[in-house]
């Protein structure tokens, strides 16, 4: 059956399921995956998946139930809407909240990610070809151990229907590359990676992300930093690289800022925040110089859509302001549940898994200072590049986080390379002490297919975009051999 | 016993094989779940559900060539059987654009085997019921997780192995205020009312010392016990690429100096892959049946490396039955002479620590971790409890927590079921005592 008709044959079941009850909706998911991976110049098992399913969610009486299963059939389909409304019957007046109660919306829309260059326009051997190259190139030197060079392609089609009529067709395309370099010398291993310049749309992306170049030099790196000394320890000032910002923002504004965490959800799990629901329209989160915004809208980032899996249009919202905190990201059912305003924010990883409150993408504002300017600023620093270790508190206050390279500033001038670069400090004080922000010319559009959150657990992308930036008195130190 | 699941995979299985030309083989792994998830918050449901999921992986090999596919199963013959057909003939037209791979090897001896314990589990309805119940009037919130689980494995060799179990696993934690609270869990394959009954009650006993007013301590080195929890998150970091072969291999193992004899964790530390005590299936993708136990590390040196069918041939070494990805499943820690019920005496004045929490490495090659303590943890004085604690951030190497700071390890071990359920429910579990450990380093 092609996907129109399979498409059709879904709207068609589901129209007389959706009847008789306050709220009905099915979400269908077809994501079909290509992992294509070249390690040490040999050319790895190719991953191939096609992963298929329907959520069927149900709210009556005031309860909530869903239902998934890859049954696609009618017969499949009536049986998860029972279940679903079995478990929305056995819910009602235990449940959070009174789930009738919310004005779930009825979307229409289509949507498709801008692609230039299909992932089919070339063939699986001139691929393979691609990677071998850049795998030659980032191979050859005796202290090089491992290394390897991948891409990943992620094709999602997406149905979602409701019971008052609401119909949004998506269908997104993720390329996410990657490319591995680790040098040894006896106890001494160091790695450079290049893997979060994840975005949505087609082949053309590899050459406006540099992939080729960074498979020239990455190894380099590596080797370099073999015989570079550690990161010293002490108070100072730190410039954080856009691959590392996107960490940053991503741990330490993202999650505590997620309105389902302040509402308790994620307690046994990914765990509270810091933040409470009387600071938003008041709080002074950062600086004056940081404005961050949640943007689902912006074409080529990886957590891109036109409706979040409620069925709320997407759009650009201030989340800090000229560094006063606005708004938590929370979606329709979180809104209604904490009284805030939030946004179009609730995604599920795929078709059987329930929606909860995500980033999508979520970005620092660009400032005024070019790289040069912001450099010059810092009289005693480190600048930090591409995240290796990251940890943080369960309410994202207390933080620490390594990355795999650094290099020493001395008045206002780069020196040399230190190895085992980190840093701690506190979400709530941290951004406070943010220096200079970048202009859009140090921006990078980057992102992760790795956010775990959630019970039971979902892995999802998240697109972070920031430029390079600076923060005053920051506790950094470095490794021990 | 009519095993439906089982039926539709050998099914499947057997008209792919029809499929297949004389130089082919044909590797098939199955999985499936009928899971339920009830998500608690406040004490009441948040989310409740029901995922019903089957999956396919179908691998063609053609000499030292082969290409895999994985797929969602509809569970309708027909359409399955369709998609399979469909499937074998994309792989065999891909196979032409790849290479030999020098690092292929697969089970070639046929070790069949069926391990079934289907449980008589209440419904998770009833289970929801039963908690609801027993919790009311307590701030909890968790996942409740329950139904069957099954893995099949096939080859044209004519190799067949199914496992399949029905549990369940709930989740939970129970909170006084503000981030205090006591984390539970209860999982296994046969509920008993009682059993929810009193570790509802443990939790509603200890609240009161929650309600205490907390400790802030200064950073600086404590004497601290961990439970296995506790240690579980340790442990849990090390099984992330540093029990691997590939990882040792590549140098990029956390255990580097411990495999170059440089460095020693105490001689009470065993650690071994128990695959014999774990509750995952015994085979794994490529056919391979996993070893009854592989030592990891023994009286504190280290003995070997988890080694996948790819790692295996790679370098020239014998598989032992790991999943490609080399990590562990049924990590085990021997036990020591510490009996549970001396810990807090011999604990003395410090910290008890019931759960670590998002643990990283802060320095791999020295094997620095760090993380957060979370949930309950408390400052004992003279032998008791006194005050829960703020949370603090550690940052310590292993070699001398469980190397020369190791007091002991306690004689009991716990059991731990893993209730991870990224993209399926895990079948992962540990094995661990608690362990007393002085100076372990506090920095935030």
């Amino acid at each position: 059956m092609n996907t129109e008709l399979e498409l059709k044959h879904l709207e068609n079941n589901f129209k007389p399921l959706s009847e008789g009850v306050d709220f009905s909706s099915l979400r269908f998911i077809r994501e079909k995956t290509e992992a294509l991976s070249v390690r040490q110049d040999i050319v790895q098992p190719l991953g191939n998946t096609v992963d298929s399913g329907v959520m069927l969610t149900v709210m009556n009486g005031g309860g909530i139930g869903y239902a998934s299963t890859s049954d696609l059939s009618l017969l499949g389909l009536q049986a998860a809407f029972e279940i679903a409304k079995d478990w929305a019957k056995i819910s009602a007046g235990r449940a959070i909240t009174n789930f009738s109660a919310i004005a779930m919306p009825h979307p229409s829309a289509e949507y498709q990610s801008p692609v230039k260059t299909h992932w089919s326009s070339t063939t699986l051997t001139d691929k393979l070809d691609y990677l071998r190259e850049a795998s030659e190139a980032l191979g050859g030197p005796e202290s090089i151990v491992d290394w390897s060079a991948s891409l990943r392609y992620v094709d999602t089609e997406s149905l979602y229907l409701t019971s008052g009529g609401g119909r949004v067709h998506q269908h997104l395309t993720h390329l996410m590359p990657g490319l591995t370099a680790v040098a040894n010398r006896d106890t001494n291993t160091q790695r450079r990676t290049f893997v979060d310049s994840c975005q949505q749309g087609g082949l053309e992306l590899l050459d406006a992300m540099g992939y080729k170049d960074r498979a020239q030099n990455l190894s380099a790196e590596a080797i370099a930093l073999l015989d570079a000394p550690n990161c010293p320890d002490g108070t100072m000032d730190l410039v954080l690289e856009p691959d590392q910002m996107l960490l940053q923002i991503h741990e330490s504004i993202g999650h505590p800022l997620e309105l389902d965490r302040i509402l308790g959800d994620e307690r046994n799990y990914a765990g509270t925040s810091f933040v409470t629901p009387e600071m938003f329209g008041n709080y002074q989160y950062g600086s004056e110089l940081l404005n961050v915004s949640f943007d689902p809208t912006h074409e080529q980032e990886l957590a891109t859509y036109k409706y979040d899996d409620d069925g709320s249009k997407a759009e650009k919202v201030m989340i800090i302001e000229n560094g006063i905190l606005k708004r938590p990201l929370g979606g329709i059912i979180s809104q209604n549940r904490g009284k805030q305003t939030g946004a179009s924010s609730t995604r599920a990883c795929s078709w059987n898994r329930p929606p909860i409150d995500r980033m999508a993408n979520l970005n620092l504002e660009p400032g005024k200072l070019s790289r040069e300017e912001l450099i010059g600023n810092v009289q005693n620093g480190i600048l930090m590049n591409t995240n290796l270790s990251w940890s943080i508190d369960d309410s994202r206050n207390k933080f620490q986080f390594s990355c795999e390279m650094g290099r020493i500033i001395k008045d206002g001038e780069l020196g040399g390379l230190v190895k085992n670069p980190s840093y701690r400090g506190i979400s709530a004080t941290f951004w406070r002490n943010l220096q200079g922000v970048g202009d859009a010319q140090s921006r990078q559009f980057l992102g992760t297919p790795y956010c775990g959150k959630g019970e039971p657990n979902q892995v999802i992308r998240v697109g972070h975009a920031s430029p390079i930036c600076h923060f005053a008195n920051i506790d950094v130190f470095g490794g021990e051999s | 016993m009519s095993q439906p699941q089982r039926d539709f995979f050998y099914a499947m299985f057997d008209y792919a094989q029809t499929l297949i030309k004389e130089d082919e083989t044909l590797l098939a792994s199955f999985y499936s779940e009928v899971s339920s998830f009830v998500r608690f918050n406040q004490g009441k449901i948040r989310q409740p559900g029901t995922v019903n999921q089957s999956e396919l992986n179908l691998e063609l090999v053609q000499g030292a060539k082969h290409i895999s596919a994985d797929f969602t199963l509809s569970q309708n013959e027909a359409n399955d059987k369709e998609t399979v057909r469909q499937t074998i003939e994309s792989l065999r037209e891909n196979m032409s654009s790849i290479p030999d791979d020098p690092h292929f090897l697969y089970a070639t001896e046929v070790n069949s085997s069926e391990n079934i314990e289907a449980g008589a589990l209440p419904s998770a309805q009833d289970l929801t019921e039963q908690i609801l119940n027993v919790g009311e009037g307590l701030d909890f919130v968790g996942i409740l997780a329950h139904g069957s689980i099954s893995f099949g494995f096939a080859n044209s060799l004519g190799q067949r192995n199914w496992f399949k179990r029905d549990n369940f696993n709930f989740d939970w934690s129970v909170y006084s205020h503000g981030d205090k609270a006591i984390k539970s869990g209860y999982s296994g394959f046969e509920w008993n009312p009682e059993t929810l009954k009193s570790k509802f009650d443990h939790a509603r006993n200890h609240l009161d010392i929650l309600k205490l007013p907390a400790k802030t301590i200064e950073p600086g080195e404590y004497k601290v016990f961990l439970t296995p929890s506790a240690l579980g998150e340790v442990l849990g970091l090390l099984g992330w690429f540093s029990f691997s072969q590939k990882a040792v291999q590549t140098k990029q193992s956390a255990l580097l100096t411990l495999v170059e004899k440089q460095t020693a964790l105490h001689r009470k530390v065993d650690i071994s892959e128990d695959n014999e005590g774990g509750v995952g299936p015994a085979f794994n993708t490529k056919g391979f049946i996993k070893k009854p136990k592989v030592s990891l590390i023994k009286e504190g040196a280290y003995v070997d490396a988890l080694t996948s069918a790819r790692s295996a041939r790679e370098y020239d070494l014998s598989t032992d039955g790991a999943n490609a990805s080399e990590h562990p499943e049924s990590l085990a820690l021997g036990a020591g002479e510490l009996p549970e019920a001396d810990v807090l005496k011999e604990l003395g004045t410090g910290l008890y620590i019931s759960n670590l929490w998002y643990m990283n490495f802060s320095d791999r090659q020295s094997c620095r971790m760090t993380g957060m303590t979370r949930f309950a943890t408390f400052w004992v004085e003279g032998g008791k409890i006194s005050a829960p604690v703020n949370v603090m951030r550690f940052d310590e190497s292993l070699y001398r927590m469980l190397g020369d700071n190791l007091l002991d390890l306690t004689q009991e071990r716990e059991h731990i079921l893993d209730a991870g359920t990224y993209h399926r429910r895990s079948t992962s579990s540990t094995k661990l005592p608690g362990a007393l450990i002085k100076d372990f380093r506090l920095t935030l």
